[in-house]
């Protein structure tokens, strides 16, 4: 293994649970966790929180902290997706700590439920554990309805504690002046951060490089700095990776020690790596049976077949398709043709029309992603802000029929925004004019199918050019 | 007996309904009437709890196989369905409940195994969702299904060598397992080993020619490698297989870029130009796009072209 090449005895940069390798490492997350331990086992207080960003560890930190619970003395509730409404955070949370599934409908029934749970657990001997991942998700309500919860707790005993885990919304949301009532209810309110500096994520790395039975020095001093620099300053999950493959490289190639360009050209290697393709889940089919009903048999969603179903299909080699620059569309303005490339011109109707006038929104969208209306070319104005009514019409005259590759659409530009285009420097026509062939391009992406390229660069400037003809006179 | 008779005849009408597509409204009332006639009638409960499910009324799903699981208690089949439609409702802790029932039922049950595995994966439970998968798959060697999950639960704890062992043993067993073939070149990818994963990628193309993420990703090595004429290529073919994606224009305007600076080959400036031009159109805060137009334009005017 790569780790003994570095005297080593186990692996010190791995991405999982393994409570061992957090001493006096990632500071906030270790105390995230001896807090949240500290609430459980001996806390009077029934709530406990856990805030942080994406990738800190919040996950993994209550799951250490599950991990390290006695069984026998908790009877435990992990709730991973609160966004579904409370009745169903209760069933599920009373589902999980009965072992069967909750019918009950009522939130006065479910509360009552839950009550005698409480109870029931603590006669046991056992005390009921709540952990709500994700709890940023939960609206203020929701959050309101939880807290209603800890009302159930009693003086003289400690019936539950529950752990808020999630993002920093969660945070926003329970520091909100509003949100007095049930801050003062938080006995511990942890939050774990980025490693905070160059200097502590050294420690951090040598720290689990001791952890795992390092002792000689295997990073070299400016590899730190380009660890912080690839680690997005400072996130634990990625120093970890580029650690480990830091290390898988340097016994690949036999180094002795990792400086900072191999840390650089690791960090480069994993930006663009997508996640892995996992499987999806299949239901079932349904059953049906022309004799006489059984219990079904069959669960395909791991079906062999579903997943082998990739059977051999015909061998094509990549191609390398160059992008054919020349015109490939042929114009027809009010029914002369102005022909910019020689083609033909069936002016096929079926294709999609554009017969509304152009407005901000319909600027704005291009593939469903909505721009800021400061993205627009300066001067450009549309349709919808016009104040007389004779812009919002569109002149019949300005519809024009635009053909390529044998295939025509109309193409409509309202005579203001032409007037718009002529009034401002060729710069910003050249943009108004990319603008509009591009988002003409995108309400009729059959084009790419039937022109001589499926590349949609060469068409959109076609468009584009028909567009500064238009504006131009 | 004559109203099960009559329970089995609504039940056959139902699955008649069913297989035909007739409306839903029809199917559910042939299978309710099927059980007024005989509420024991375990498979109407099931045919009726996924219609159900297929409409998305998880409630009313999850009540049908609840119904199941009271009147067969000893079926594992039933705590599966149970636990699939709690995991389509995201209550995973009942779902992994429901799946530790069908275990104690059945515990020789891979699919039993595998969805347990599979919850406790999304609850964040990795050590035990290692376990669950290593059980299967010991019970099932040759079963590429856990094998393969697990490779990928390795993966995305970044355990390299895990999960390529994983992924090799499900590519011995079926070697034009595409998801285990791309998979395998990604890791290479991260470990540094740009040839195994170009041949990866390759070999995913020759057996899936439309597979847009291996394209991508050989675009991805290529460009790394500085062989820009074949990353060019990669992504003319992303482009081929979806003309508008942005980040591929994007990224082919790149590799040609660097394609036109090294002087080895023929591409035009006024291609990328285009490209650009295109881009910044289409989103007109593209920095990465602004910033080569810039590149390009002040590089050509240093070298006299403008």
């Amino acid at each position: 293994m790569y780790y003994e090449y570095w005297n080593l005895k186990k692996s010190p940069f791995d991405n999982v649970p393994d409570p061992t390798m957090y001493a006096a490492c990632h500071t906030s997350m270790e105390s995230a966790i001896a807090e949240t331990q500290f609430a459980i086992e001996e806390g009077e207080d029934c709530l406990s929180v856990i805030v942080g960003d994406v990738g800190l560890g919040k996950t993994m930190s209550i799951r250490i902290v599950i991990d390290s619970l006695e069984s026998e003395k908790y009877k435990i509730a992990l709730v991973t997706n609160p966004s579904t409404t409370f009745v169903q955070i209760l069933r599920e949370i009373i589902g999980q700590i009965t072992g069967k599934p909750c019918g009950e409908r009522k939130k006065d029934d479910l509360l009552e439920i839950f009550n005698r749970l409480l109870f029931e657990a603590s006669d046991e001997g056992k005390k009921v554990l709540i952990f709500i991942d994700e709890a940023n998700v939960m609206s203020p309500k929701k959050l309101e309805d939880l807290r209603l919860l800890t009302n159930m707790q009693e003086d003289s005993r400690n019936l539950f504690t529950m752990v808020l885990v999630g993002q920093m919304e969660l945070a926003k949301r329970l520091e909100h002046p509003k949100k007095a009532n049930f801050f003062q209810r938080i006995g511990t309110y942890c939050r774990i951060e980025k490693i905070p500096t160059v200097e502590q994520l050294k420690t951090y790395v040598e720290t689990r490089l001791q952890s795992a039975g390092g002792s000689g020095k295997i990073f070299a001093d400016d590899s730190f700095h380009a660890m912080w620099e690839c680690s997005e300053h400072g996130v634990p999950r990625l120093i970890n990776k580029i650690c480990k493959l830091s290390l898988k490289a340097g016994e690949t190639n036999e180094l002795t020690e990792i400086d900072g360009d191999i840390i650089r050209q690791i960090g480069d290697r994993f930006k663009k790596i997508m996640r892995p393709a996992g499987t999806k889940r299949r239901q079932r089919k349904h059953h049906e049976n022309e004799t006489a009903p059984e219990p079904v048999k069959e669960f395909e969603r791991y079906s062999e077949a579903n997943l082998k179903d990739q059977g051999e299909k015909p061998v094509e080699p990549v191609v390398e398709t160059e992008v054919p620059l020349e015109p490939v569309l042929c114009l027809q303005n009010d029914g002369d043709k102005t022909l910019l490339h020689e083609s033909e011109c069936p002016g096929d109707k079926e294709m999609s029309e554009c017969t509304d006038v152009m407005t901000k929104e319909e600027f704005a969208v291009h593939d469903g992603i909505e721009q800021k209306i400061g993205m627009f070319p300066e001067g450009a104005r549309f349709a919808d802000e016009q104040t007389h009514s004779e812009y919002a019409v569109i002149d019949e005259e300005e519809q024009d029929e635009v053909n390529i590759g044998g295939r025509s659409f109309q193409l409509d530009i309202s005579s203001s925004l032409i007037e718009q285009a002529r009034a401002s420097d060729q710069d910003q026509c050249n943009k108004l004019a990319g603008a509009i062939a591009a988002q003409a391009l995108r309400k009729n992406s059959e084009l790419t199918k039937v022109a001589a390229s499926v590349d949609p660069v060469p068409i959109w400037n076609e468009i584009k050019k028909f567009v500064l003809c238009k504006i131009s006179g | 007996m004559h109203k099960k008779n009559l329970a089995l005849r609504l039940f056959l009408k139902g699955c008649r309904y069913d297989s035909i597509g007739s409306k839903r409204d029809k199917v559910i009332d042939a299978y309710r009437k099927c059980i007024k006639y005989d509420d024991k009638f375990t498979s109407a409960y099931v045919n009726l709890g996924f219609i159900y499910l297929a409409e998305k009324d998880c409630e009313r799903a999850a009540k049908c196989f609840q119904d199941v699981v009271e009147l067969e208690p000893m079926n594992p089949e039933a705590f599966n369905n149970l636990g699939f439609v709690y995991e389509g409702m995201k209550r995973f802790g009942c779902a992994r409940q429901a799946y530790m029932q069908a275990s104690e039922l059945d515990p020789r049950n891979v699919e039993t195994m595998l969805n347990l595995a599979k919850v406790q994966e999304l609850e964040g439970n990795y050590h035990d969702a290692v376990k669950q998968y290593n059980k299967a798959i010991k019970l099932a060697p040759d079963n590429i299904s856990p094998r393969f999950c697990l490779a990928v639960l390795y993966d995305n704890y970044d355990m390299f060598d895990e999960a390529l062992e994983e992924y090799k043993g499900v590519l011995d067993r079926d070697p034009c397992h595409l998801k285990a073939l791309l998979n395998t070149g990604n890791l290479y990818v991260q470990l540094g080993d740009n040839d195994q994963a170009i041949k990866l990628f390759k070999k995913v193309i020759e057996l899936d020619p439309d597979n847009e993420d291996a394209c991508n990703q050989l675009g991805v090595v290529y460009k790394s490698i500085e062989n820009y004429a074949e990353a060019s290529a990669a992504y003319k073919k992303v482009l081929s297989l979806n003309p508008f994606q942005e980040e591929a224009h994007m990224a082919l305007a790149e590799a040609q870029y660097f394609q036109y600076r090294s002087k080895f080959n023929g591409v035009s400036k006024e291609e990328i130009r285009q490209r650009l031009d295109y881009l910044l159109a289409i989103n007109p805060d593209n920095g990465k796009g602004k910033q080569l137009l810039k590149e390009l334009i002040e590089g050509t005017e240093k070298k006299g072209e403008i």
